[in-house]
Formats: C-alpha cells, structure tokens, sequence
C-alpha cells in the first residue's frame, strides 16, 4: 500500500525536494502542502522539512507556526495522524506546541554540518516502528540552533514515558541528555534534528535513513 | 569605564530613551487622550533568556572578553530588543496587549521571558 506524504513548504524550506526524492526511493506518493493552504489535502502523514522558515527571524520556527498550514498540521496530529519534524521542521514543532522543549543556538555557537551517529533509543514512534531498539545510525546533522533543552520536569517525563526517540552518540552540540529526537505523547509527533532524507543512498554516504522514512509509510 | 550621568538619565528618562521631551508634553497627551480616547504608547520589550537557561552566545562573549583586558566581567547575558507602538484607549489596556503578545509572539516561554516598557506617545489621528 502505498501512503500519500505531505511535505510542507514555507517561504525559506530549502530540505523538501530532498525529502519528494526520498519518500518517493522508499514507495511514498510525495506531494508539497503550501504553506498558504489551510489544508493537508487529505495526505496519511505529513513531513515538516528543514531549512529557514521566514528566514528564520525572531526565532526559529517563530513565524512559520502561524502559518495558515500549521493549524490544518494541529489538527492532523491531535487526530493521530503522523507528523514529522526535520531541523527547522523541529523547530516549527516545538514552537508551535505540538512538541515540548525547545532549541537553542549550538554550544559554542559552532554551525555544525557533519555525519552524526545516532542510537534509536525506542521503536515506539511513526518514525522508528521500522527501525531496530539500540541500532546506530550515521544520519548529517546541519543545523546552527539544534541545541535541545527543556526543564527538568518534562526531561523526567520524557524519560520516563520512553519519548526520547534518537540520542547523539557522541554530543555535538549541547542538548540536553544528548537528545536528537522526540515524540509527543501520543508517539505520532516526532521532531528530529538530523536528515533522514539525506541518507538514502550509498552514494550519500549511508542509506541509515531508509527505515526511518519507511517507518512513516508503514503507520 | 562609567557611563556619562547625562546618557543614563536619558536612558531611563520617563518619555523613552532618546526622548527629551518635558514632561509637560506627556501631561498635554494625557489630557488629550481624555478628549479622544485613543492613545499612542510606544513599547520597548526586551526578551531575556530565563534564569537558569544556558546562554551559549553570552558565554562566548564572556570568555572573549580577558583576551581583550576585560579581566572583571561576568554573568554576560545576550537579549533581544525590541520596540513598536500600540495604539489603545488607555495604558493598562496597551500594556495587556503588549504583555499578551510577548507571551504567544516575540517569546518562547519555554526559555524566554520578557520586560515591557510602555510610554504615552501621543494622540492616536
């Protein structure tokens, strides 16, 4: 069965052709969701992509989440559908509430553009069901503000209810307990800084991405 | 280095920074905002990083700062600043609003918060 993915465009997305490619090597029927259109046109899941929504300005994620799409994205998610934020799709998650915590510039404020090792801490995700407990995956992270934090309180709670997705193996760039992805309560959000979608293909330098984006079509 | 005494007061005069206007005028606004009922303020927020959350850009700042002779200085702490105007029929109403969009808008309570500033500027046309 083949699912129909949504992947959102806003003024400054720059990941979501990469993203059409991907979905499409791993069977998905990929369409753009405009981020005009108060509408996700009926799609089985919907990707939030990266790059710099608005440009970025004021923060992160600060403008795109009043994007007339984002509340048709709400709406989605609170009925179970499979939502996925990548980078600045992350971001735009947790400021628009569908996410807890937030991201703050890089520690040492270094950009950070590099392969990164990740270790799939559950399988009870729209992203990881297809994934491997414990695997470790070499998935890019690109991103100046992926530096996750969020107070003690909700750290213990998404310990303790199994919600931290991915974790870096090696730190590179502050978060909070080394933490690369999350999900919402209901395991059908999932924000992640690194890109998927940018590890499709050997000749990409790894294909760790592919059962990640299969996770997505198999909900 | 101090600061002149003459820029500090002009920093926190109560028309604004910048704004020498006398008092008096602030009075002349008042009063007419009674008459129109419509009011200018202009808002300056400025957005802090809570107590207790990591600053990565003001602890670079702060370890740069020996290297360049600045033995003493600690705590350095980097905001934004940010200034418009609201027109509303009274200050408590402008300051709501502007508190209000502080809190869903120029903010991420999740690791910010905000202080508002809020200064008649006159009679909204």
């Amino acid at each position: 069965m083949s699912s129909r993915v949504g992947v959102v465009v806003f003024p400054g997305s720059n990941c979501e052709q990469d993203m059409v490619e991907a979905m499409r090597l791993v069977g998905g029927e990929p369409e753009l969701l405009w981020h005009g259109d108060a509408t996700v046109n009926g799609v089985d899941a919907v990707i939030v992509p990266g790059g710099f929504a608005h440009g970025d300005y004021l923060r992160p994620g600060a403008i795109a989440r009043f994007s007339p799409v984002m509340s048709a994205v709400a709406e989605f998610a609170a009925a179970g559908g499979p939502v996925v934020g990548i980078c600045n799709g992350f971001q735009v998650l947790t400021e628009a509430g569908l996410l807890p915590g937030a991201l703050q510039k890089n520690a040492g404020l270094k950009f950070v553009c590099a392969p990164a090792q990740l270790r799939v801490e559950t399988t009870n995700s729209v992203l990881t069901r297809a994934a491997d407990k414990g695997a470790v995956l070499s998935i890019p992270i690109n991103h100046f503000e992926g530096n996750y934090t969020c107070d003690a309180e909700t750290l213990a709670q998404l310990r303790d209810e199994d919600r931290i997705v991915l974790r870096y193996v090696v730190n590179p760039n502050g978060s909070v307990d080394d933490i690369a992805g999350v999900c919402n309560e209901g395991r059908n959000v999932v924000g992640l800084m690194p890109h998927p979608e940018r590890s499709t293909s050997e000749l990409l330098g790894s294909t760790d991405g592919l059962p990640l984006l299969r996770s997505l079509l198999s909900v | 280095m101090s600061m002149p005494m003459s820029a500090s007061l002009v920093v926190h005069s109560p028309n604004g920074a910048g704004d020498d206007r006398p008092h008096a005028d602030l009075h002349r606004i008042r009063a007419s905002m009674c008459e129109h009922g419509s009011m200018i303020f202009s808002v300056h927020v400025e957005v802090r990083l809570r107590p207790g959350i990591a600053d990565p850009q003001g602890s670079t700042i702060e370890r740069a700062m020996p290297t360049l002779g600045f033995a003493g200085v600690s705590g350095v702490r980097v905001g934004k600043s940010i200034r418009f105007e609201i027109d509303a029929a009274d200050e408590a109403s402008a300051r709501a609003e502007a508190e209000d969009l502080c809190r869903r808008f120029l903010t991420n309570p999740v690791i910010e918060d905000a202080i508002v500033e809020l200064e008649p500027a006159g009679v909204a046309s």
